[in-house]
Order: C-alpha cells, then structure tokens, then sequence
C-alpha cells in the first residue's frame, strides 16, 4: 500500500508465467480459439456460454471509430490492439492453486500478484479466512465458489452490448480476482490486488468479481505497473462490484502501466438498498488508457461517490467515460475527475448522469476539471444529463484551463523555480480528490505516485529518461510493494 | 366557404396560428423527393446550369448520408409523403397591395404589415415555397443594402452569391444541409456595405399553408466590414393531423468589425419537424450573436454556430426552449475558437413540461493556437412535473493551453420554498408559478424585440395554466 | 512519362519515399497512400501530382474518401474543403489546414517526401527533376 521500503519478493513470479499455448493475435482470433480457451481453462457450461455469446457480440461489432458516439474522442482503429498476442499462462506453481505464497503485506487483510494475467502469488490473513471472506483468483473462485460467482458474472453489467472491447473481455476474460465478504463482516484493512505485465505484446483480460454481503464493510485496491515493453501489450479489464444492502464498499484503482501499454477497462457497480459505493480511478500509465467507470443505483438510500484523477504526459491519451444511473428514488451520486495534461497527452472525459422516470429525490453532481499544462496538450470534456424526473437535484460542471499565474509567481517569489511551483500547484489540484479518499495508506501511495511522474520530469528527465520506468521495472519485480 | 375557421384552436391548444388557408398554387411538385422534382425546381427558377448541377449533387450527398439517430425520433418522418415545392404565386411583389388577396389575409393575420407599419428597416415574407414580398426602405437601399429573395439574390448577384454560397455550410456538412442543398427555395440574400448600420431590424415571417409541405429556405447574409445588422425570422403553420416539415440553411458572414444579431422565434405548428442549420463565419474583431427561440415543432433540431476564425472575434448564442406535452426541443449552439483573443458564451434556459422533452446539445471548441479564447457556458433546465424530461449533452474540445473555459449546468424543478414565500405574500399558486417561470427565462426574454417578448409571455402564461400540481 | 530506364534509374533525390505507381493516378483522381506510418492522398491536378496529409483538418477522417475537383479536395464526412496545392481550408467547417508534402515524379513512379518542411507553392509545382 505504501511504497516499498522492504518489498517482498514473489518467488513463482520472477519470470513470466509459463506458456502453454500461443492462441495468436487478438486480430486473428475465432470461435474456435475461445472454445479453446474455454477447454483448456475446464469451464464450467455456463461459463462457455456467456464466452460464446459474447464472441458473436464482438464479431458482430465494427472496431468503434471517432463517429460513434461512445469512442468520439478515441480512435481505436489507429491503436494496434488487435496485434496483441493471447497465450495462455500455465497452471500456477503450487498445490493450492494460488502460485506462490507471499510474505504477509502491510496493513492489508489480503493480497494478491497477478503476473501476464496469471495468478503468481496470494495470501490471505488467517482471520479474515476464519470469517468466511473468499480472496483468490476467479478461476479458482469459478470452480470452488461456484454458487458465489455464477449469479454475478457477467451479470452485474459488464456484458457483451457495452462495446466492442467489452465484448472481448467477456469472450476472453482469464484469471483476475474474486473477493466475497460474508453478511455483517466490517473489514477494516484493505485487500490488494497487485498486477504486472513483463511479456512484451501480451494480451490479458483479467476479470474482478466483489461481492459484499448485506451490511458489510470492505476495502479492495487494484495497482498495475510494469516497465515499458518493447511490443505493445493489451490489457482488456473489466471489474464487477455487487455493493450488497446497507454495505461499504471502496474499489480503488491506480494504473501504472509502462508505455506501450494498451489499457481498457469497464467498472461496473451496483448499488443495492442504502449501500454507500466509492471508487478511485487514477490513471497515470500506460500509452493508450480507456477507463469506464459505472454505477447503478437500483433502490432506495443508496449512495456512490465516484472519483478519477488522471496525469498525462509525452503523448499518453487517456479516456474516462463515467455512467451514474438512477433507477430508483431517493439515490446519491456525485463524481469527481480531475486532470492534468502535459507535453502532447490527451485526456477526454465524457459523463451521463441518467435520472430515470420515477427515480424522484435524486441528488446527482458531476464536475470534471482539467488543467493543461503544455500548448500542445488538448482535453475534451462531455459531461452530459438525462433527467425524466422532475424532483431532482442535479448539476454538472467542467472546467478548462491552464494553472493560475498568479499562484505561480507567488510560489516564484517565495524561491521556487518554475517547474518547481507548477508541480506544487498540480499536486494540489489532485489534493482536492485524494482528500475525499479516507485511506492514509492509499493517499500516500497515490500521492507518492504522482509526485514521481510529475517529478521525474524537467531538465533531469533528459539525463535519466529510464527513471520513471526503472522504478516500474524495481516495482514489478518486487510486484508486491508491501510492507512497512 | 369561410376559410378562416379556426377549428384547431377547439380541438388543440391555443395555438393562435393554427388557422388554415385554402389550397391555392401555381404550382405544386408531386410527392416525395426525386431528380425529377429537383430539375422542376431548378427549372421553375431559370437557373444558371452550374446551380442544377450543384442541386442534383447535393442529391446525392443527402442520399448517402443516413439519417441520424444522435437526436430526436426522425422515424415518423415519412419523406415520400412530403411536397418539396409549392409555388404560390407568379411572382415576388414589392407592394403590399400587389401580394395575392389570401395571401395577404393570412400576412394580415400574423400582423405583418402591422409590423412594417412599425417602421422595420425591411420586410421579408414566405409563403409555401417562395418569398412573395420583399420591401426594404428606400434610405438603405439608397446606402447599399441589399434586401432580396435569394433566387434575386442569385440573379442580380451572382458574383457575390457565388463567392460565399455553400462556403459556409457545404451540402456535405450534415444529412439536412444536403436536402437542403437539392431543394433549397426561398429564403432572404442579404449585403450590408462596409460601414453600414442597419440601425432597425429588417424582419422576415414564414409561413407554411399545404398539409404535408417541405419548406427549404435559403438564406445568405453577408456583413462588410464594419456593418451591422440585426435580423429577425418569425414562424408559424396551420396544424393538421399529419406532419410538414421545415428545413432552412442560413448562413451569415461576418466580415472584419462588423456585428450581426440574428433572432429566431420559431412557433411553428406541433406537427411540423423543424431541421435548421444556422452557421456564421466570424472575422477579427466582428461579433455574432444568435437569439434562438423554439417553441413550437414536434420535433426541433437546431444548433446555431459561430465560426471565431479572426482575432478578438466573438460570438454569442442565447437559446430558451419550451417543450410542451409530445414536444422534443433538442436545441443549443456551437462555437468554435479558430484565432487568438477569440471570447463567446453561451446561456441556455429550457423548460420541459408534460411528455415533452428538452434536450441542449452544444460544442464549444478551442483550436491550437487561439490564444487567450474565453468561453462561458450556462444551461439551465427547468422540470416542470415528473413526466418531464431534460437533457444536456455539451462537448467541451480544447486544444489551447492558456484558453479559460467553464461549464455548468443545473436541472431544477419550481422550489417548493419559492412557492411558498410568494404564497405567503398573497399571490395565488398559479400566478406564483407564473412568476417563477417568467423570473427564469427573463434573462433570454430581455433580449427580445418587444412583441417577441410579450408574446413569449402570453405562451408561458397560456402553458402554464392547469399545471399547478 | 516514357522514361524506361532514364531517371527513374538513378532513384529518388534524398529524402523522398515512393507512394505509388503514376499510372494510379491519373488526371481528377485520388489515391491512398502510406509513408513511414503516414497517411498521405495524392491527388492528381491536371497532369501535376499533389500530395497532402489523408486526415481532414476538421474531424480527422481520411481525405482520401472525398472527392478532387480541379485543385479543390472536398472530405465527405461534412463537406470541408482544401486547396490540394498550399493545404488551405477552403470552406467551413474546416478552419486549419492539412499538412502538403513535396513531390517528385520520376519515370513511371511517384516519390513524396515527408519529413522537412512543407513546400513552397513553387516547390510543389516542381514535379520532375531536370534531366
């Protein structure tokens, strides 16, 4: 959770999972090919079918351009997504199916190493266990939790229709995460997913499943870092979080993927009678980043803080796309996007707030703020409204700009040099979110992460242009940076 | 038979311009678009051989595109049933008195000659397919103006029509401008020489008799240097059980120094679709500013924009939409910031009552480049009982460091506190809701000619009767 | 054009990258081409070759779909318009204009140089070395 001062080394993780089969680029893959890996990871029949189905979706589905809507500001047929290759990793290393067994992280109930999309490492705290949570990776979670993870998957809304990538999740999705916290359980600690990529050109679809029991509290947070690659890598996310009655439920992700890193992922969660849903995104990494975050608030007193901060730089292009769905009456949502954009980076926010008829007593806010920090860096803001209901409190704001001058030169005539004050007020612009996030661990780590890439930046940067990733690469080897 | 029966005003609403006219043309095309029917037009018209040519490709281009689902339900819209042209008369007059007898009943009606009474620097009126009056005072036309048809446009013009027609809005630019493009009749041309100032407004009124007719007027206005302007258009139609259609193009350019208003208030009958492009080219230091009124239509799609291609050019869109029960009013504006010091802003009020749907769809752009660009943009809908619905769909696109930029809306419905305070002052809950809504969209109103205003306000107070909860 | 082996020979002066065969464009068409992971259209004007960046100003769609009327390029996504031979935007809604490239025909085939500095307007007229 926080940064490594003594990390812990995953031993099955060291190398690259091994391969057992090279399916071939997602370009060319077929029907056949999902059967395959339906075959080789022993699906269930159910499980097959929801693959297949969703197979057809995608073949059914052009490769979304600028003239659709939902990609206007992201043109996925100039990234080479479909070149990136799907092998499936081999079976993990140890008798319990959990690869490697970890040393126990800091502050944390739980963790996890996902290595290439394959599980390399896991642990659990004893009492956690003794209380009925279930953490392990969702293969193993399909096949012993069967009755846990049936009625979900796929079914909490990340489905075939959303889109064209989502459809390939779906079709391909392999190794990932489960967490079930029992009824009544408050967790105090969090659970931490920790996922690397070292294979260049890889294609990896892991899939998050959390469940929370009526009235449970939990606390899952998702990291992903690696190196730059030498080819590019897909990565094809998609996360499900049932947010069970009057439960808590935070999902924090932050996402440091090296460059060359192409990155999708769709959040969907809902939020069940007087649940409270929080969620992070924060996007640092990767070259292209495309991040659906959803909620749905399905009954009454439910309530979903929705946050995002993104920084981009050299020519990063990153996409959030946000639903907060109002199905029933007196629902909350209120979300929060801050970004700042450097060099030629590309950010796009685009936001529905969606009141449904009869979903009356709603209060619904969305603001998206984006700084611009370079001439040639460009961001696009789309927060849109839907409202059939008339008894609503809904607003939405957005803002554009570059940081205030005035703010600059008193930083400057307190001794700061330039890129110094401009670092210190985009640190503070992304306070105003990470003050909202009640995790100090979680804070400092994202804070920490920040700091990094802003730092690593100026004339210094020309000198040591590897740092960045050289602190990814030591990350990744390390995979786990638990640990006081 | 007494043609002015106003039967619908029983069976509506209060739609003071449902009356009908009877069937009178000199011409009608058959039903549904063909080449044949764009030949006839262009025939009718005795225009030059490049036009026909321009027409029949825009044929195409409308045929190629697919119509679009983005906005409102276009569904229902059946094109076959629809006359692209009706001639309603031999030719365009410059007197009042030579305009045709029913025709000017129905312009006596809509106090047309009324208003030019009212000392308008120029009058343009519409009926069908073509202009059939056209007067502009003597003084102006004395300094320059030009205050035409734009097929008069094209024949007394034809180096300035042909340098600017189409550059502003090419047939390609979306499905309707396209129709448009093929079919295009009537319409106002429009030149104010350098250093003009039209200081009244010249005004033009649209009307629509035919069931089922297509209405495509063209217009092309274009500021010299340093001129002003302010236009105003006015819109209304009988209502019969199946719908018109009304599809104009206009197009304005703004030369360096100049200023151009230009006001629609658009209550056309509710079951006409009302598809209009509205663009303006903006040069350094000009300024536009569109007043967008839509309160009738079963279904409006309009979008008024400025192009900020000069420095310190700006531009301002002011839009109030009132969708009433089967009503969708899917309106707002579009700015975008080509050049340095570039400012504009946009304000929005919409409100939605019954099943009717209010939606503001926008894109405020800023280029690499425009340097310092400032833009501000409000919408505000107002609910005004829970069938209603509202939406706001603003693109925000920036490519410019140092441009300043902010958005916000708010979607509310009448405060039970606001209610309540002037209730305790005595006023009646009507009346009271009355206020609130007049309070709302008066920022918009302000900037109305008189009798567009009070107008405005006689439709809210007539709208808002029985809608006390 | 009947260079056989004359020019063509001697290959393409420095910097320029071969796009296409001439025979592929000829007089009012438009061809695709792609340079070093640059998208360029070729267009050809009355016997003169013109190259510009195959990516609309305005919405960023493929030029190379639209259609070429004497030195006019006209996108058919919404209609924006440029002059092939200085990459100016004609008529709304583009407002930028595309990027142009140097060409050089030589024997039968069509170079293009994509790195530098755009050409001159004199520079693009000049579509052939002296020989």
């Amino acid at each position: 959770m926080i940064r490594a001062s003594a990390p812990v080394r995953i031993r099955g993780g060291d190398r690259p999972a091994v391969v057992d089969a090279d399916l071939g680029p997602v370009g060319e893959l077929s029907r056949a090919s999902v059967l395959r890996l339906s075959e080789a990871l022993a699906d269930p029949d159910w499980l097959r079918e929801r693959r297949l189905e969703a197979w057809d979706a995608y073949e059914r589905m052009p490769v979304p351009d600028t003239r659709g809507e939902a990609w206007r500001y992201t043109d996925l047929t100039r990234w080479p997504w479909r070149d990136a290759r799907l092998e499936l990793a081999g079976a993990p290393t140890t008798e319990d199916g959990h690869g490697s067994r970890m040393a126990r992280p800091h502050a944390a109930s739980g963790a996890q190493a996902l290595v290439d999309g394959a599980p390399a490492a896991h642990w659990l705290g004893a009492e956690a266990a003794a209380q009925g949570v279930v953490f392990t990776d969702l293969l193993s979670a399909v096949r012993d939790h069967a009755d846990l993870v049936e009625p979900h998957l796929l079914r909490v809304g990340v489905t075939p229709e959303r889109g064209k990538l989502a459809a390939l999740h779906c079709a391909l999705l392999s190794g990932g995460t489960f967490l079930y916290v029992p009824p009544g359980l408050q967790l105090a600690l969090p659970l931490q997913s920790l996922r690397t990529l070292r294979r260049p050109g890889i294609a990896v679809f892991p899939h998050t499943l959390v469940v929370a029991g009526r009235g449970s509290h939990l606390t899952y947070v998702e990291e992903s870092s690696s190196p730059t690659l030498d080819g590019p890598a897909l990565n094809c996310a998609a996360l499900e979080i049932v947010a069970g009655p009057d439960s808590q439920v935070r999902v924090a992700t932050l996402q440091e993927w090296g460059r060359n890193v192409i990155h999708y992922s769709l959040q969907r969660t809902r939020v069940q009678k007087d649940a409270t849903a929080s969620s992070l995104v924060a996007t640092l990494g990767a070259s292209l980043s495309r991040v659906e975050v959803q909620s749905v608030l399905e009954a009454e007193g439910g309530t979903s803080e929705m946050l995002g901060l993104y920084l981009g730089d050299e020519s990063q292009h990153m996409d959030h796309n946000t639903l907060q769905l109002h199905t029933a009456p007196h629902t909350t949502s209120d979300l929060l996007f801050k970004g700042a954009l450097r060099d030629r980076s590309r950010s796009a926010f685009s936001g529905l707030i969606k009141v449904f008829k009869g979903a009356q007593r709603t209060d619904a806010y969305q603001k998206n703020r984006n700084l611009l920090l370079s001439p040639e860096a460009r961001a696009d803001s789309l927060p849109n409204l839907e409202i059939e209901a008339d008894d609503v409190r809904c607003s939405h704001g957005a803002t554009i700009g570059q940081v205030d001058e005035l703010q600059v030169f008193y930083l400057m005539s307190r001794g700061l040099s330039r890129a110094a004050a401009e670092r210190l007020l985009v640190q503070g612009f992304f306070e105003e979110v990470l003050a909202r996030v009640p995790l100090p661990t979680l804070q400092e780590r994202i804070r920490a992460a920040v700091e990094l890439k802003t730092g690593a930046r100026g004339p210094r940067a020309v000198d040591e242009p590897s740092r960045r990733d050289g602190r990814s690469a030591a990350a990744s080897e390390a995979a786990v940076p638990g640990t006081v | 038979m007494p043609q002015d029966v106003l039967f619908d005003e029983l069976s509506l609403d209060d739609y003071k311009y449902g009356f009908r006219d009877p069937d009178s043309y000199v011409f009608k095309s058959e039903r549904g678009l063909s080449r044949r029917v764009v030949e006839q037009i262009s025939a009718m018209k005795e225009e030059p051989e490049w036009m026909l040519k321009r027409r029949l490709k825009a044929l195409e281009i409308y045929e190629s595109k697919p119509v679009p689902t983005w906005g409102g339900d276009l569904s229902r819209l059946d094109m076959s049933r629809i006359y692209f042209y009706v001639r309603p008369a031999e030719q365009e007059s410059r007197s009042w008195d030579e305009v045709p007898e029913d025709i000017k009943r129905t312009f006596d009606r809509l106090g047309i000659p009324e208003a030019e009474r009212r000392s308008l620097a120029g009058v343009g009126a519409q009926y069908e397919s073509e202009m059939v009056y056209h007067k502009i005072k003597d003084e102006l036309a004395a300094k320059g103006v030009i205050f035409d048809s734009i097929e008069d446009g094209l024949r007394k013009h034809p180096d300035l029509f042909k340098q600017y027609f189409g550059t502003v809005i090419p047939a390609h630019d979306n499905k309707y401008a396209a129709l448009n493009a093929a079919v295009w009749s009537g319409g106002s041309f429009i030149y104010v020489p350098p250093g003009v100032d039209v200081e009244i407004p010249l005004q033009a009124y649209f009307r629509v008799n035919t069931e089922n007719l297509g209405q495509f007027e063209r217009t092309l206005i274009i500021a010299d240097e340093g001129a002003r302007l302010h236009y105003i258009e006015g819109c209304t139609a009988p209502t019969y059980s199946t719908a018109s259609f009304h599809s104009g193009v206009i197009e304005i350019v703004v030369k360096r120094g100049a200023n151009v208003r230009y006001t629609t208030i658009q209550n056309w009958s509710k079951n006409m679709y009302n598809l209009v492009t509205q663009r303006a080219r903006v040069e350094a230091d000009a300024r536009m500013a569109w007043t967008d009124g839509n309160l009738g239509s079963c279904l409006t799609m309009k979008y008024p924009s400025c192009y900020l291609v000069g420095p310190g050019a700006s531009g301002e869109i002011l839009s109030i939409a009132y969708a009433g029960p089967g009503q969708h009013q899917d309106a707002g504006g579009k700015v975008i910031h080509a050049a340095p010091y570039t400012t504009s802003e946009i304000v929005s009020k919409s409100i939605s009552k019954g099943s009717g749907r209010s939606s503001y769809r926008g894109l405020l752009k800023v280029l690499p480049g425009a340097v310092g660009a400032k833009s501000n943009v409000q919408c505000d809908a107002l609910l005004l009982d829970e069938e209603a619905r509202t939406d706001t769909y603003p693109y925000i696109e920036i490519e410019e460091q140092s441009a300043t930029i902010g958005h916000e809306a708010t979607v509310t419905k009448i405060g039970d506190e606001q209610l309540f305070y002037l209730m305790s002052r005595g006023i009646p809950a009507a009346e009271a809701r009355t206020m609130i809504v007049r309070g709302f969209i008066e920022p918009i109103a302000r900037e109305l000619p008189l009798e567009y205003a009070v107008e405005l306000n006689r439709l809210i107070e007539f709208e808002m009767e029985g809608s006390v909860g | 054009m009947t260079a056989g082996a004359g020019p063509g020979a001697e290959g393409p002066p420095p910097g320029f990258a071969r796009a296409a065969a001439l025979e592929d464009v000829p007089p009012g068409a438009l061809k695709a081409a792609r340079l070093d992971g640059l998208a360029v259209v070729l267009c050809n004007v009355e016997g003169a070759i013109f190259a510009v960046e195959d990516n609309c100003s305005h919405q960023h769609f493929p030029l190379s779909r639209g259609e070429l009327d004497d030195h006019v390029l006209t996108c058919d996504w919404h209609g924006a318009c440029f002059d092939v031979r200085t990459g100016e935007a004609l008529a709304l809604p583009a407002v930028q204009p595309v990027r142009t490239f140097q060409v050089r025909v030589l024997g039968s085939e069509v170079y293009v140089r994509t790195e530098g500095e755009p050409p001159t307007p004199a520079e693009a007229l000049i579509q052939r070395d002296a020989v």
